[in-house]
C-alpha cells in the first residue's frame, strides 16, 4: 500500500495529484454598497503559472489580499490543497503556505541579501544567537537553485538593481517553501533584459512544481509565461481562457469589454 | 591603488576614529595637562556616562524613534536612589534596583504609548523631559540630597570606585559596549531591530511585530537611565534634582556622530563609542584650553549641527559614496 507521500501543514483526507492548489468558490467582497469582488471561482494547479489579468479597478488587488490574508472575504471560500482555509493575517497566509510578492517587495535597503532572504523567519541557535553562516549558506543554495546571477549574498540589498530585488523577494518565497506564490505586477518598474530575468524566474518556478499567480498589465509577458488567464471585469470574472488556444485580441477585449474585441495595442514586433 | 583605499577611508566609521585622533592630537599638542592621566580619566568617565545610556539610544535611533526624556529620567532615577537609602533607610544595592526598576518602568510607559497610541516620540519625550525633570524637584524640593558619610555599602565602591587607576564606571561601560555590540551584531533582536527601523512596512510583512520591538528598546533606554542614575548617586554620594539637565543633547550628539541615522535602519555601537569619546574629548579639552563653559555647548551644538548636515553625503546612498564609485569604476572603463 504505497499512499503518495505528501507534506502538508494540515492533513488531506485525499490527496489526489489533481487537487489543486488553490481554489476559490463564489468569492466576494463588499466594502459598504460598492462591491469589489463579486462571486469568483477559480482554481490554480501546482506547477502552472496563472495570469489575473483585467483593468484598474477591475478587482484584481482586491482578490488577491484576500488570497493572501490581508482583507478577509464577504462571502465565499477559498480551498488550500482542498481544505477550507480562513486567513485572519498575512503571517497565517504564509504559515499556510501562500507567499506574496508585493510591488514594494519588502525588502530591507541596508540589509544584506541573506538577511533579507531570513527576515522573519531568521535561523537562530538557543533560541536567540543568529546563525549566519547557516543562513547564509542557505541563501546561497537557493540562489543557485533558482539560478539567478546576483552578487555575494553578503551584499547589501541596496546596490542590487530591480530585477536583482525580484529575484531575492522571489527566492523568499522559495525558501518559504511556499506552494503557492502570488506576484503582484513583477516586471512593472522593470527592463527588457531584467524582465527576461524575471520571466525566466517565473519559469523555474512552475518548474519546480510551485503554482503560480501572475498578476500583471504586461499582455507580452502573460502570454509569454503563463499557461493559463483568468480575466476580471469590474468586480467580476469574464473569462478563463487556456492561452494556448486564444490570441492575444481576445484576451484584450474582455480585459476591455464591450461587444466588439478591440484590437491589441502592442502587437509584438519580432 | 587609491581607489581602493578610498573608499576605505571614508567608510564613515573610520573617518569618524580619524576625527577623533586628530581631536586627540590637537588637544595635546594646545591644551595643557590633556595628556595627563587624570585628564585622560575624566574623559573615559565621562564616555562612561554617555555610553550607557548612548547605547541604548542607539538602539532606539536604529528602532527609528528618539527619546528625549533620557536627562530626565536619568536624574528622577539618581534621586529616587538616594531619596531611598537615606530617607527610608533602604539598602543602597536595593535602591539601585529600584532605580534601574523605575527607569525600566518610564521606558516602558514612553514604548507602550508611542506604539500603542501612535503618539511621536519626538513630541511624547519632550512631554515626558518636563515631567520627569519637574518630579525630581519636587521630590527633593529643589534641594540636593546628601548621602551622610555614616552610611557604608560595597555599592559605593562599586558604583565610584577605583579598580587599580581605572574609574569604575568605565569597567560598566565596556560590559555596556561588549554586551550591545553583541546583542547588534549576533541576536536575533539585533537582527529586526535593523528590520524595524529599516523599513517597518517590510518587518511586518513579513511576520516581524516592529511595535514590539519598539517597546523593549524604549524599555532598554529607560534601563540604561536608571543604570546610570543608580551609580550617579553612589559615586557623587548626592542625589541632586538637576542631575542630567542637558544630558540629552550631548548623549543624541554621540550617538547622531557615531554615525546612527534618525530615519532608522542604521547605526552600530563602534560607531556610538566613537561619537561618546570625541563629544567628551571636546568637552574636557575645551575647557582645559580656557575656553569659556558656555562656548562648549556652543561647539557641540555646532558638531551635532555638522554631523546631521552631512549626514546625507555620508549614506551609503549619498554623494559620497557615489562620487567614489565613480572615481573608483572610471579607470577601467576609461
Amino acid at each position: 500500500m504505497a499512499s503518495p507521500k505528501v507534506v502538508p501543514h494540515r492533513p488531506i483526507p485525499d490527496p489526489e495529484p489533481a487537487t489543486p492548489v488553490l481554489s476559490l468558490s463564489g468569492l466576494s467582497r463588499r466594502y459598504g454598497k460598492i462591491t469589489a469582488v463579486e462571486d469568483v471561482s477559480f482554481s490554480v494547479a501546482a506547477g502552472e503559472v496563472t495570469a489575473l489579468l483585467g483593468d484598474n479597478g477591475a478587482g484584481k488587488s482586491t482578490l488577491i489580499s484576500m488570497i493572501s490574508g490581508v482583507t478577509p472575504p464577504s462571502g465565499g471560500h477559498i480551498r488550500l490543497g482542498g481544505q477550507p482555509v480562513a486567513f485572519s493575517s498575512p503571517a497565517d497566509a504564509r504559515r499556510a503556505g501562500i507567499a506574496t510578492v508585493f510591488q514594494n517587495l519588502s525588502l530591507i535597503e541596508d540589509r544584506s541579501i541573506a538577511e533579507n532572504l531570513f527576515l522573519g523567519c531568521e535561523r537562530v541557535r538557543f533560541g536567540f544567537l543568529l546563525d549566519r553562516r547557516g543562513m547564509n549558506r542557505e541563501a546561497q543554495s537557493v540562489l543557485d537553485r533558482l539560478r539567478v546571477n546576483l552578487p555575494p549574498v553578503t551584499t547589501a540589498v541596496r546596490y542590487l538593481s530591480g530585477g536583482q530585488r525580484q529575484a531575492v523577494a522571489v527566492a523568499r518565497t522559495v525558501l518559504h517553501g511556499s506552494r503557492l506564490v502570488i506576484m503582484d505586477e513583477p516586471t512593472a518598474a522593470l527592463g527588457v533584459r531584467e524582465t527576461g530575468r524575471v520571466l525566466e524566474l517565473i519559469d523555474r518556478l512552475r518548474s519546480q512544481g510551485t503554482a503560480v499567480l501572475l498578476v500583471s498589465h504586461n499582455m507580452d509577458n502573460v502570454f509569454e509565461v503563463a499557461d493559463r488567464a483568468v480575466i476580471l471585469r469590474l468586480g467580476r470574472k469574464v473569462g478563463e481562457l487556456q492561452l494556448s488556444d486564444t490570441n492575444r485580441a481576445e484576451v484584450v477585449g474582455l480585459v476591455v469589454g464591450g461587444a466588439s474585441p478591440v484590437s491589441p495595442t502592442r502587437e509584438r514586433v519580432a | 591603488m587609491i581607489g581602493k583605499a578610498l573608499p576605505a577611508l571614508f567608510n564613515r566609521q573610520a573617518a569618524m576614529a580619524l576625527i577623533a585622533l586628530a581631536l586627540f592630537i590637537g588637544f595635546a599638542a594646545r591644551a595643557p595637562h590633556f595628556v595627563d592621566a587624570q585628564t585622560q580619566f575624566e574623559i573615559l568617565r565621562l564616555t562612561a556616562f554617555t555610553l550607557l545610556i548612548g547605547l541604548p539610544l542607539t538602539y532606539l535611533v536604529i528602532a527609528g524613534e528618539v527619546d528625549l526624556s533620557i536627562g530626565s529620567n536619568y536624574g528622577l532615577c539618581s534621586v529616587i536612589a538616594a531619596v531611598a537609602i537615606v530617607d527610608w533607610g533602604w539598602n543602597p544595592w536595593l535602591a539601585a534596583l529600584l532605580a534601574m526598576l523605575l527607569g525600566t518602568a518610564i521606558g516602558l510607559f514612553n514604548g507602550y504609548a508611542v506604539v500603542r497610541f501612535k503618539v511621536p516620540s519626538f513630541i511624547l519625550t519632550i512631554g515626558m523631559l518636563s515631567l520627569l525633570r519637574g518630579l525630581a524637584l519636587v521630590i527633593t524640593m529643589g534641594l540636593s540630597i546628601d548621602i551622610p558619610g555614616s552610611i557604608q555599602s560595597s555599592f559605593f565602591a562599586a558604583a565610584g570606585g577605583m579598580l587599580g587607576s581605572v574609574p569604575a564606571q568605565v569597567i560598566w561601560a565596556v560590559a555596556a559596549f561588549a554586551i550591545s555590540g553583541a546583542v547588534l551584531r549576533y541576536t536575533l533582536f539585533g537582527a529586526r531591530l535593523y528590520a524595524t527601523g529599516g523599513n517597518a512596512r517590510a518587518a511586518l510583512q513579513m511576520g516581524v511585530n516592529p511595535g514590539r520591538i519598539k517597546i523593549w528598546t524604549f524599555a532598554a533606554v529607560g534601563f540604561g537611565c536608571g543604570l546610570t542614575g543608580a551609580l550617579t548617586t553612589g559615586w557623587l554620594r548626592i542625589g541632586a534634582p538637576n542631575t542630567g539637565a542637558g544630558a540629552e543633547l550631548s548623549i543624541i550628539a554621540a550617538v547622531i556622530i557615531g554615525g546612527a541615522a534618525l530615519s532608522g535602519g542604521i547605526g552600530t555601537a563602534t560607531g556610538t563609542l566613537i561619537g561618546a569619546v570625541i563629544v567628551s574629548m571636546l568637552q574636557t579639552g575645551l575647557i582645559l584650553l580656557g575656553v569659556q563653559g558656555n562656548w562648549v555647548q556652543v561647539y557641540v551644538g555646532l558638531l551635532i549641527v555638522l554631523a546631521a548636515g552631512l549626514e546625507p553625503y555620508l549614506r551609503p546612498d549619498g554623494a559620497l559614496a557615489e562620487w567614489l564609485q565613480r572615481s573608483e569604476r572610471s579607470p577601467d572603463t576609461g
